[in-house]
């Protein structure tokens, strides 16, 4: 090959080349503007509520995306500002108590949007903490043991927060129909029911007795069990497992449903004969052999008063679906406790009870997918009120997001003295 | 069947016949050593890289390559284990490599033929915080992310052919084909299946300007479709938040909620012209490489109609530039070249409220490697080299203005020695060591407050922000068989230790931490 020099004006013109290359491909956008926004809040009290001062009141907000949390106080006006937060969706609480009372407030989904201000009033209730039974833990996710109990050891217990005994006779236990904001799920029950002045449930149970039969002492607790029994017998993970025969009642309804021609589900709905049963009310077809959906639950306690009939059932079809459901309405002024547990922080649109029962829900795990962890929602001890009355008394504002709180494994009977 | 059993399916039956292909067709061709056989094994192995850098990227120079024929096969172990490897890569590998190649000019034709193929089976386990691994490159900030550590196998299979003839005095036309296809298994729960298949392809043009001036053109394009199967074959759903799945979309940002994997489908275009300037003792190259490529993230379960099919992209341009100078001398060769990268990138995620993307992730790159090298054909000494590297890397998201930016400096010195036993044997023996200097840091999650920044962005901090240093020490034998063949042995060992830790460490790593691996090869080259 011959050697040669180089040839200048041929490389100055490709060097040129790459050169204009370069700088084409390297303009970019580099004033994107960060998704950064700024969330003012302002807390106002209730109606009928006054005197009562809103300044250097603790504001958490929960970004529903990621679960990252921020709190501040407010000002002398109320008012708490949070400045170059990631635009995204947020759930606010409020809560404070007193030796009088107890200060609580939400606010649900609001969207922080990029580069602008949004102002958000949060209502703030003044609550007597002395109120009389309310739900003390929901347990419903499914045990943690190797799938040796499945979901087949749910329950739920009922609390006295009073200082009197009260009695559970005919009380109501009911689970709300509707998604929980699961992986899939779209369509929140509001889409399609209104639920101002009823709910409405796949399973309405009720305490039997004649009034006195089934006392709740001051600080102490009943449990209603699925399946009043021992998971621990012949179980290799045994401590992740519950003994459920010391259950107050149980949920069964094999029987019931023969008695009306229908199937009932030997597997899951077990008979524990030294355990007295709820009387079945309702049941939809889908839901004969659980007490609360595993993904989420909507629990009442419903006043005695209640009452239900065939003609308080409601159609229920979604956009695009075949399938109807049949659900039974439950009056909103005859709920005496509710609480929202919904599948991860993000599901704030899938609220199936309106802010007067709950104003807030509970997850118990923020980014979902709880199935079968063993964990239980519990509500917590109201530690200022408790020490004053001295006796325990739970947190009760009515806002599942403050009161509740996610434990390992189930504290059945826990806080009875 | 599924998709990704039929693609498994596909893929075997695509090896045999491209394995059959290459052996029917190059073996017979490739048994005219010439001058490749008679180097030592260090500056062999640094001609093959070369061949693959510099000349298989233009197809139509294989037929100008720097080494005229050659045919090998080779068989790797490997193991390595330590601490001090990315919070997202293993910590413990071992695993095993075949590869052959070879490149022939057909007798009696103007054609030129190469042809690849490599497999390689590999265990790695301790995979932090990444349940995408091994799919996440070209700096895409999208990748399935778990807390739980993973043990991953890997079993990749990758062919090459490229052809070039020469149709007159001044003008070579070439393509080549690369078909990549690279299997990731997580094997513990949870369960990750990719089935990733790489086709990338150029046609070449090289034309000689005037006597000893090429130009060359390539315009090539790779497609990529990646395919995930999440799931949980033990379900230990909601047990501990170590297993709740996540898709990483930027820093701090991610979408939660995730059941199923997504369908991955990259696409980049390529543009390279090179001009070749060649004398009788060297040669002196300027090239340039511009890419444009798109990344999306499809999502398999759409439900609602404001829902887009792509839930995430990423649009990334880099332009490269390569200069290489070789010189020969009358008993040693001098090879310097100099590669300057610049890649930027930009993420974004489909937005169902503006029924549009959001731009919520930016990155930029600058490389800058210079490297010179002296061989010597007839002393103990074979090579000394030494090498700088420039990084500079900006990441930027915008969801919570979180900043990462780094500067890294890395200069390297190699040095080979070579024995010679007798006209059979030949011991050689190679020390490469590098430094990696942290220039420069910036760590700011700004308003995020969440995961990534626990899991994923403080640890990577505590990586990227240690001095470290490297020492590599290669031993082997080449053993010269009759009829020019040749056996070549070698053992590496790599090691690389924290030399110093940046401040405010949350002691994901010390300085006792260490990384260390071993590679035992065999090569045949006949």
């Amino acid at each position: 090959m011959k050697p040669s020099k180089f040839t200048k004006p041929i490389l100055t013109r490709l060097l040129a080349f790459i050169l204009a290359v370069v700088i084409v491909s390297s303009c970019s956008d580099d004033d994107a503007v960060p998704n950064l926004g700024t969330l003012e809040i302002q807390l106002q009290l209730a109606s009928g509520l006054s005197d009562i001062p809103l300044s250097n009141i603790p504001v958490k907000i929960t970004n529903a995306i990621d679960n990252s949390e921020l709190e501040a106080n407010t000002d002398a006006s109320g008012q708490v500002i949070f400045e170059n937060i990631a635009a995204s969706t947020y759930n606010v609480i409020v809560t404070q108590s007193n030796d009088d009372y107890t200060l609580s407030g939400t606010a649900n989904d609001i969207v922080v949007t990029r580069q602008e201000t949004i102002n958000q009033a949060v209502e703030i209730n003044a609550v007597n903490p002395n109120a009389g039974l309310v739900i003390k833990e929901i347990y419903s996710v499914g045990a943690n043991d190797g799938f040796a109990s499945l979901f087949k050891d749910q329950f739920i217990e009922i609390f006295n927060n009073s200082s009197e005994t009260l009695f559970a006779d005919g009380l109501y236990i009911a689970n709300l129909f509707g998604e929980t904001g699961d992986t899939g799920e779209d369509t929140p029950i509001t889409d399609i029911l209104d639920i101002d002045e009823f709910l409405y449930a796949n399973l309405i149970d009720q305490i039997p007795g004649s009034g006195q039969d089934y006392p709740v002492e001051s600080g102490k607790s009943i449990v209603i069990a699925l399946n009043a029994v021992n998971y621990k017998e012949g179980n290799p993970q045994a401590d992740k497992a519950l003994d459920n025969t010391d259950a107050t009642l149980e949920r069964y309804s094999v029987a019931w449903l023969l008695d009306q021609g229908r199937d009932g589900n030997n597997i899951f709905d077990l008979d524990n004969p030294n355990v007295p049963n709820m009387n079945n009310i309702y049941i939809y077809e889908a839901t004969n052999f659980y007490l609360f959906n595993t993904y989420g639950v909507g629990a009442l306690l419903i006043s005695k008063d209640a009452s239900f009939s065939d003609s308080d059932i409601v159609d229920y079809t979604r956009p695009g679906s075949s399938s109807t459901f049949k659900l039974m309405k439950v009056p909103v002024d005859k709920v005496l406790d509710g609480v929202e547990i919904l599948e991860n922080s993000q599901a704030a649109s899938f609220k199936r009870m309106p802010n007067t029962i709950d104003a807030g829900f509970h997850f118990v795990n923020a980014d979902g997918n709880a199935f079968y962890s063993g964990k239980s929602s519990r509500r917590i001890k109201d530690e200022t009120a408790s020490a004053r009355f001295g006796r325990v008394i739970l947190q009760d504002t009515n806002n599942s997001g403050v009161d509740f709180e996610s434990l390992d494994f189930p504290d059945k009977y826990g806080y009875n003295q | 069947m599924g998709i990704t059993s039929s693609l498994y399916l596909l893929t075997k039956k695509r090896t045999l016949t491209v394995f059959s292909f290459l052996f029917l067709s190059l073996w017979s061709n490739a048994q005219n050593p010439g001058e490749f056989y008679s180097l030592n094994a260090i500056e062999r192995d640094f001609d093959i890289d070369l061949f693959h850098s510099r000349y298989a990227t233009l197809p139509a120079l294989i037929n100008l390559a720097n080494i005229s024929t050659f045919s090998y096969g080779r068989v790797n172990y490997f193991t390595g284990k330590g601490k001090f490897q990315h919070p997202q890569d293993y910590k413990k590998i071992s695993g095993i490599m075949l590869s052959t190649a070879s490149l022939a000019a057909l007798k009696e034709t103007d054609w030129t033929l190469y042809g690849a193929l490599e497999y390689q089976n590999s265990k790695k386990e301790n995979v932090g915080v990444n349940l995408s691994y091994g799919i996440n490159n070209n700096n895409s900030p999208y990748y399935f992310f778990q807390k739980q550590d993973g043990l991953w196998n890997h079993q990749n299979y990758n062919f090459s052919v490229a052809s070039a003839n020469q149709v007159s005095d001044k003008l070579s036309l070439g393509g080549n084909l690369d078909y990549l296809a690279n299997q990731y298994y997580r094997k513990s729960d949870t369960r990750n299946e990719t089935i990733a298949l790489t086709i990338a392809g150029k046609l070449s043009a090289s034309y000689n300007l005037k006597p000893n001036h090429t130009l060359s053109l390539a315009i090539g394009t790779e497609h990529q479709k990646a395919e995930t199967d999440l799931y949980n074959k033990f379900p230990k759903s909601g047990a501990d938040a170590e297993y709740v799945i996540y898709l990483n979309t930027g820093l701090g940002s991610f979408l939660k909620n995730i059941r199923q994997g997504a369908n991955v489908r990259r696409s980049i275009p390529e543009v390279r012209l090179q001009w070749l300037h060649q004398t009788k003792d060297g040669d002196l190259s300027i090239e340039s490489v511009t890419k444009r490529g798109k990344e999306e993230w499809e999502d398999p379960l759409i439900s609602r109609v404001e829902e887009n099919e792509v839930i995430a992209r990423f649009i990334h341009t880099e332009q490269e530039i390569n200069v290489f100078y070789n010189k020969r001398y009358e008993q040693k060769r001098l090879i310097t070249s100099m590669t300057v990268n610049y890649f930027s990138g930009e993420g974004e995620l489909w937005e169902a409220t503006t029924n549009n993307f959001l731009q919520n992730y930016t990155n930029q790159l600058i490389s800058i490697n210079a490297k010179g090298d002296l061989f010597y054909q007839n002393r103990t000494i074979s090579r000394i080299g030494l090498g700088l590297s420039f990084i500079n890397r900006e990441q930027s998201d915008l969801n919570y203005g979180y900043r990462y930016n780094y500067t890294i400096v890395e200069p390297e010195f190699r040095f080979g020695l070579k024995k010679t036993i007798n006209t059979k044997l030949i011991l050689f023996n190679e020390l490469i060591t590098s430094y990696r200097y942290v220039a420069d840091l910036k760590h700011d999650p700004f308003a995020a407050n969440n995961i990534f920044v626990d899991w994923i962005g403080n640890p990577t901090a505590e990586y990227l922000g240690a001095d470290a240093f490297t020492i590599q020490h290669t031993l082997g034998l080449t053993i010269n068989r009759p009829n020019d063949n040749l056996i070549e042995i070698d053992l590496s060992a790599f090691y690389r230790g924290v030399a110093s830790m940046p401040g405010n460490t949350q002691e994901t790593l010390s300085t006792s931490d260490d990384y260390l691996s071993f590679d035992l090869g065999l090569s045949v080259f006949f």
